[in-house]
């Protein structure tokens, strides 16, 4: 790849969500700032190498992006002959650069508004996480597919759907009054979830850690939590990204090779983080002591980490307990698979493989292979943990999580 | 942009309402007929006779012939009561008018499509 195609993806890590919020907010289509914002890109694509990059790379593309956008609502006003010129006029003429699209706005950030948009009640919960990951973060299809368990297929499909239910239902781009905000919450959480997961452990790409990702998760926890003090699973949610992320320095060794939770050097974990996210976690706690919360209760858990001062030390029995309690909100694989290896923490790794086998079968699902992979590793079933390993490593997936299964794989099967 | 207001209830409910009960659905109605011309532009609506008083013409069978059954088009417990067809700005101004209907309605809102006949 050339440096001007690296400049071209780099720009699109970088900027294409904060760019997509831009637009939507000053022309309130999405389906035009979507399309304004591919064709600044493939313009990019074409230019770039051929002129050299440009200085100021987000600049160039927002306004090449705006030119396609103004394009296109001229092309509608001509096609639009019922409508009376004068409304078009003031319609194009706001388009132009007037004043923002909300005033008064209760929501400043424009990443934050798009999710909030995504995530209107009319639009289940899974279209709405599935809607803004593709949007706000630009996660392509078959990554967001990954995060979902889910085929590429029927995540395709279900945000074609979404994106089409917005257009015809006339579902509006427009701030939420405070009091609908807690009604988008089940969306955004779950979006601002997903999103801090991708960055804590990718799913595709040559880095565990994608910093970016987990910065902007945080980001959109602390709008969150200064838009809506009082809920419990806001704060739950930001202490789990706070937790969770203040292992950060101790996850990656200097190769960027992964660091698993039991050989990290703790001294390297952020304390700072952690004492923030404990503050957080006995507030939301003590607000939910009938109806525990999602994230409050996944919180508890990386809680039970960031307590631990050696990996010896740690509390498996309450880390199984807040498993048991996060499975009477959402029995999933995921916290099956989660819960199963707390099990072998605590009693050991035949009871742990018994666990993860109740689970079922789940071909496609890589993190229950290498999890197996492990356990069988530790129980001596040398070939049927290499064959597990070669499994895991048959899917697609993140680099620096690949060469770690490769390690793994080799301490079992030197030959391989 | 224009939608079709489906109000969906348990018939059962009205036959058996008091009429203090039936008189604060009536002002419902009421209430969001005033809301809608108001805010919106109202093209039309019904109250609709019970369901068992409808009859269903159904596509050709094998013999090529059209049937008729006596009554709706499915036996649900919930059956459509009345519809509005009504302009609004947008999804959330509609859903907003919607609010004021009597609460025992399940409502469907469903948008329009302009078709070229």
């Amino acid at each position: 790849m050339t440096g001007e195609q690296d400049a071209v993806s780099r720009a699109w890590r970088e900027h294409w969500g904060r760019l997509l919020a831009l637009l939507v907010s000053r022309y309130r289509r999405l389906d035009l700032a979507e399309d304004g914002l591919a064709d600044a890109f493939e313009r990019a694509a074409a230019r770039w190498p051929i002129e050299g990059a440009p200085d100021n790379p987000a600049a160039w593309l927002l306004t090449t992006a705006r030119r396609r956008v103004l394009d296109r609502l001229r092309a509608e006003a001509v096609a639009a002959r019922a409508e009376p010129l004068l409304a078009t006029d003031a319609a194009l003429a706001e388009a132009a650069g007037g004043p923002r699209a909300d005033p008064g706005d209760l929501v400043a950030d424009e990443r934050l508004r798009l999710v909030l948009l995504c995530c209107h009640p009319a639009l289940s919960v899974e279209s709405s996480s599935a809607l803004a990951l593709r949007l706000v973060i630009g996660l392509p299809v078959p990554d967001i597919a990954r995060l979902f368990l889910s085929r590429d297929s029927a995540v395709a499909a279900r945000i074609t759907r979404a994106k089409r239910k917005i257009a015809v239902a006339g579902i509006p781009y427009r701030t939420p009054g405070q009091s609908e905000l807690p009604g988008r919450l089940r969306g955004v959480l779950a979006a601002v979830y997903l999103l801090f997961n991708e960055g804590y452990s990718a799913s595709v790409g040559e880095d565990l850690i994608r910093s970016s990702l987990g910065g902007e998760a945080l980001r959109l926890c602390r709008l969150l939590h200064e838009l809506l003090p009082a809920e419990p699973a806001v704060r739950g949610l930001l202490a789990l990204v706070l937790l969770q992320g203040s292992r950060h320095a101790a996850r990656l060794d200097e190769d960027g090779g992964v660091v698993v939770l039991a050989d990290q050097d703790r001294s390297r974990w952020d304390r700072a983080a952690i004492e923030e996210g404990m503050t957080h976690l006995g507030i939301a706690l003590r607000a939910t002591p009938v109806r525990p919360d999602l994230y409050v209760t996944q919180a508890a858990v990386a809680a039970c980490h960031a307590l631990a001062g050696t990996w010896e030390s740690t509390n498996w029995r309450a880390i199984v307990s807040w498993y048991d309690v996060l499975l009477t909100i959402t029995d999933t694989p995921v916290v099956r698979l989660n819960r199963a290896v707390a099990v072998a923490e605590l009693d050991g790794p035949a009871a742990g493989l018994a666990e993860l086998d109740a689970i079922g079968p789940m071909p496609g699902y890589g993190d229950l292979l290498a999890a197996r992979a492990d356990l069988l590793a530790r129980l001596g079933r040398c070939n049927e943990a290499a064959e597990a390993y070669r499994e895991a490593l048959a899917l697609p997936g993140n680099g620096a999580r690949r060469r770690h299964l490769e390690q793994r794989l080799h301490a079992c099967a030197p030959a391989d | 942009m224009k939608y079709l207001v489906l109000m969906y209830g348990d018939e059962s409910r009205w036959e058996q309402a008091t009429p203090p009960e039936r008189e604060a659905v009536m002002q419902a109605h009421r209430a969001f007929d005033a809301a809608v011309r108001e805010r919106a532009r109202l093209l039309g609506g019904e109250a609709l006779a019970e369901a068992a008083s409808s009859s269903t013409l159904h596509p050709a069978g094998a013999d090529g012939a059209r049937a008729v059954t006596d009554g709706p088009f499915a036996e649900t417990v919930e059956q459509l009561g009345g519809f509005y067809l009504v302009e609004a700005a947008d999804l959330d101004a509609m859903m907003e008018l919607c609010h004021r209907l009597p609460d025992y309605y399940t409502i469907e809102i469903r948008p329009t499509v302009d078709v070229d006949l």
